[in-house]
């Protein structure tokens, strides 16, 4: 019943070239087509989630920050923000996120250790957002090709299968700005698509919140890629929806009466504090023996060739015009990471994986279509050949360390010691055992019953949160067990301020050793002549 | 506990859909472009018929918006010049300009007993001879090619009905006028495109334009209603026939907000109180589609929904800051500020707009005052929503005029005016 002044089908035209790839096609051509655009998306999907899933829990070794952000998902589905008190440190959407989806991957892997399974919903998160990247590059001009290898990038880079496996928040953030940025080229220019990319943004920044740095590049996009028209109102939708959406987040704080500092209460203005200033800087990138170089080895001892090629292509992707929105994201991520005096830490390189990817497929394609479109024959001819040439050249590095980085990834069996000795327990240490653990097998005790979930003290909080003090007045002398992993002694030795774990290390006998070396796990038996009993041990 | 989550979806949904669709016209550069647009063919055989109401009237007011009639580049047109028996001034105006004119003014005077717009264009109705019949209030302003644009449209539509765009354009008379003409805005610019899309259309009672013959079949117009032009719109979708909406900016029909808020408040009482009556005339039960009715049901209980709003609002927030909510409910009772503010967000781009389409001045001072008018002016509508209500109840159904004050005639006027005013 449409108007007859009103035109009853809008299609959308071909509005500039960045998008002129975009063919009319007739209707049967248009469905297969967009079957193809489909079933490239699915196997990018497929590729990568396969690809991460082959030794998914034996590797790489379940890291302190996966076990604290899974006992987190576990928290809210218990009501709870956090397993201790939250105090602001990230936005908690991130893990409100994974406690959705987790409970699923729990219940299927009920016999595997629940940090181990939380993961299988970072698969998930590393295949969509791979996904996502082949419609990103489309938007970009770029043709199917390389924006099927911009996933196959992501899936076979050996960093990127070690990084998104794990539980870190970055992953989560990254799948949302990834959505955020094909939403805001949206070809057809529509105005829900910028209130959509303002949305994904906002659940970006509320899942980690320092991928808030990247809202000018979302807002540049915006206003190269919208039509001059309804301009006003795509940069209101994009801006609005993000500012709005953010709103949430110092309302909840507000709700809890947890804005300002005061005595006895942890607070937003502190948190936000802490996360600008009292990250200690970890030195220039550059400067050897730094902890922001040992970071940077770290990724090249994984893959030196996606950050190589991805850099490469950076001055590419930022000199194309189509390209810009891929090469910025990249050049901002980059600037931040490199900065002298920030905070690096390993999980930082989560945040530029798929825009190494995109970079480097679709700078490769950009640099072979000029090379193509060159003037005389022979010209074209070198050029396409010496392109030719690279690829095989670079293929010839890059295909044999990735193949051996994947099979290591796939064979490798890292948590076994860990494992053994969280059975180990089960068998020989009472329930009511007060247990200092390090925050993977915190949730690995608890969630099994081998301790009791008031007894299982997460070693990082035993001297930092005032509500453990009153549960534990003899401090380290209240401890009974040290689970004691190479990230625990890592930890403890690197803090000063944990003084009570530390000296719980130093006070206890290890009753057995899973494993050999450095990552050898220990379970310790704190030697202390009690001056009092635990009120947590005179239960009736 | 229950309730309040109820009524905060509630508000969420009523704020959301409202916002959406008063955003119809930015939803893509396509849309947008096609509403701007105007066609192209010549159709100069077409005859208008312009009733034009009046009561109580000052005579300038009158005479700028019939010397714009007069000026109009479409010359097949005769001007009604509808008054009430009673009102011996407008009788005079009417025969002074009909004598003036005679071969192109006509005057219809009503002398039923109970006066209202409704009785007065059924009265002149008869008198009418052109092929189409525009009803422009007396405080109306047309662009001197409006009848030619409309006669365009017409013709490269096929349709029988056209509303054309109105604008009140004097943003800067009062405390609230900047917030009314933004209303018109939304309303003629992009959401009422979005209602004759989906073939329901509460039409506007000024520059109307609509066949003659089919008006006449239909029995003109409700004279029961306080809203004839909602009424109308909503019986001709009931008939399946499309209507055809255009905005031009340039050519859209200047007009003046309320003086006060007294004024506001009793137009607003009687819209309100129009949409109710049409409820509950039920005429919008026979359009043919699903989607149809629920548009226009949900269009037409507005005035209950704003109602509701302005009587359960404040205890909402109250609840919200003072009682001790569970975290999760607390933070959903604030849901519908999301659009509130979204609204006033794209307010803001949309005056913008508003200011360059029109050549109207915003500067600084307009965006402050759009966005501290937002409360009291919602504030007044909800107050406005619920004495409509309470109206419409106790079944009063008088007809509160909104006097006019010609402010619109001082405003900013297209250079290629050349009516008398």
């Amino acid at each position: 019943m449409s108007s007859p002044a009103y035109p009853a089908r809008l299609v959308a035209p071909a509005r500039s070239r960045w998008h002129a790839h975009r063919r009319p096609a007739g209707r049967t051509l248009d469905l297969t087509i967009r079957h193809l655009d489909a079933m490239l998306m699915l196997a990018i999907f497929v590729v990568i989630a396969g690809v991460r899933l082959a030794g998914l829990f034996n590797f790489p070794a379940l890291a302190d920050d996966e076990g604290t952000y899974a006992a987190q998902a576990f928290a809210v589905r218990d009501g709870q923000l956090a397993h201790y008190t939250y105090w602001y440190d990230h936005p908690p959407l991130g893990w409100i996120q994974l406690s959705a989806l987790d409970w699923l991957p729990q219940l299927l892997f009920g016999g595997s250790h629940p940090v181990a399974a939380s993961r299988v919903v970072m698969v998930a998160v590393a295949a969509l957002t791979g996904m996502l990247l082949y419609p990103l590059a489309r938007r970009m001009g770029a043709g199917r090709t390389a924006s099927t290898v911009a996933g196959l990038l992501m899936a076979f880079s050996p960093l990127a299968v070690v990084l998104q496996r794990q539980v870190y928040l970055d992953g989560i953030a990254m799948l949302w700005l990834v959505g955020a940025l094909v939403l805001a080229l949206d070809p057809r220019q529509r105005l829900w698509s910028y209130v959509g990319a303002g949305l994904c943004f906002a659940v970006a920044v509320l899942s980690k919140e320092t991928t808030a740095v990247l809202l000018p590049v979302l807002v540049w996009a915006t206003m190269r890629y919208s039509a001059p028209r309804t301009r006003a109102f795509c940069l209101v939708g994009v801006v609005g929806a993000f500012a709005l959406t953010m709103f949430f987040y110092p309302l909840m704080a507000l709700l809890r009466g947890e804005v300002l500092p005061g005595t006895g209460r942890v607070s937003l203005t502190e948190g936000v504090l802490f996360q600008l200033l009292n990250r200690q800087g970890s030195g220039a990138i550059w400067e050897p023996g730094s902890a922001s170089n040992q970071v940077l080895h770290d990724w090249m001892f994984y893959d030196r060739w996606l950050l190589l090629g991805g850099l490469v292509a950076l001055p590419v992707t930022l000199a194309v015009r189509r390209l810009r929105p891929a090469g910025l994201m990249l050049l901002v991520i980059a600037l931040i990471g490199a900065r002298p005096g920030g905070y690096l830490p390993t999980m930082y390189v989560i945040g530029a994986l798929p825009f190494l990817a995109l970079a480097a497929a679709v700078g490769a394609e950009a640099v072979l279509r000029g090379a193509r479109g060159l003037r005389t024959r022979p010209l074209r001819f070198v050029a396409t050949a010496l392109c030719a040439v690279l690829a095989t050249a670079g293929a010839a590095f890059v295909v044999p360390d990735w193949a051996a980085g994947i099979r290591t990834a796939a064979t490798t069996r890292s948590n076994d010691a860990r494992l053994q000795a969280e059975r180990w327990m089960a068998g020989h240490v009472p329930p009511d055992a007060v247990v200092l653990t390090d925050d993977v097998s915190w949730l690995g005790l608890v969630e099994s019953g081998t301790t009791r979930r008031e007894n299982a003290i997460w070693f990082y909080k035993l001297d930092t949160d005032p509500e453990i003090k009153p549960q534990l007045p003899g401090g380290w002398r209240d401890i009974d067990y040290v689970l004691s992993t190479d990230q625990l002694r890592a930890a403890v030795s690197a803090n000063p301020a944990l003084v009570g774990s530390a000296t719980a290390l130093t006070r206890s006998v290890p009753v057995a050793t899973f494993g050999s070396g450095d990552s050898a796990v220990q379970v310790r038996a704190v030697q202390v002549r009690r001056v009092q009993t635990s009120p947590l041990r005179s239960t009736p | 506990m229950t309730l309040m989550v109820v009524i905060t979806v509630v508000f969420f949904v009523v704020a959301s859909t409202n916002l959406w669709w008063a955003l119809h016209a930015w939803r893509s550069p396509e849309i947008h472009e096609a509403i701007g647009k105007s066609p192209a063919e010549r159709a100069d055989r077409t005859t208008f018929s312009a009733i034009v109401p009046f009561r109580h009237e000052a005579e300038s007011v009158v005479c700028a918006t019939v010397g714009r009639l007069l000026a109009q580049t479409h010359s097949e047109l005769q001007i009604v010049l509808s008054v009430g028996h009673d009102d011996p001034e407008s009788c005079r105006i009417g025969r002074r300009l009909a004598e003036e004119h005679p071969d192109r003014i006509v005057l219809s005077i009503d002398s039923s007993e109970v006066k209202n717009k409704p009785k007065q264009l059924n009265t002149a109705l008869p008198q009418c001879t052109g092929e189409f019949v525009t009803i422009l209030d007396a405080e109306s302003l047309a662009h001197p090619e409006l009848l030619e644009h409309a006669a365009r449209v017409l013709a490269s539509t096929g349709s029988e009905v056209l509303q054309a765009g109105v604008q009140l354009v004097n943003h800067r008379t009062t405390w609230f006028s900047l917030r009314n003409c933004l209303e018109y805005f939304f309303w003629f610019r992009s959401r009422l495109h979005l209602h004759a899309q989906h073939g329901f259309i509460p039409l506007g009672g000024n520059t109307l334009f609509i066949r003659r013959a089919l008006l006449t079949e239909m029995g003109g117009w409700d004279d029961r209603m306080l809203t004839e032009d909602c009424d109308l719109g909503v019986r001709i979708s009931t008939r399946g026939i499309g209507v055809a909406v255009s905005y031009d900016a340039r050519l859209v029909t200047r007009e003046e907000t309320p003086d006060t808020v007294r004024a506001l408040v009793k137009q607003r009482s009687r819209w309100n109180q129009g949409f109710l009556q049409v409820l509950d005339k039920q005429d919008w039960r026979r359009l043919p589609h699903r989607r149809q009715r629920v548009l226009a049901r949900y269009t037409l209980i507005q005035p209950y929904l704003q109602a509701l709003t302005f009587a359960v609002l404040p205890f909402a927030i109250f609840a919200a800051l003072f009682l001790q909510l569970p975290l999760a409910l607390a933070m959903l009772t604030f849901a519908p500020l999301l659009p509130i503010a979204a609204t006033l967000l794209f307010e803001a781009a949309a005056l913008r707009e508003f200011g360059a389409e029109l050549d109207l001045p915003v500067g600084a001072r307009e965006y402050a005052r759009l966005a501290g008018s937002l409360l009291p002016y919602q504030a007044v509508l909800g107050f406005a929503a619920f004495r409509a209500m309470v109206r419409h109840r106790r079944g009063h159904n008088s007809w509160e005029k909104t006097p006019h004050a010609g402010n619109h005639l001082l405003a900013n006027v297209p250079a290629t005016s050349s009516g008398a005013a």
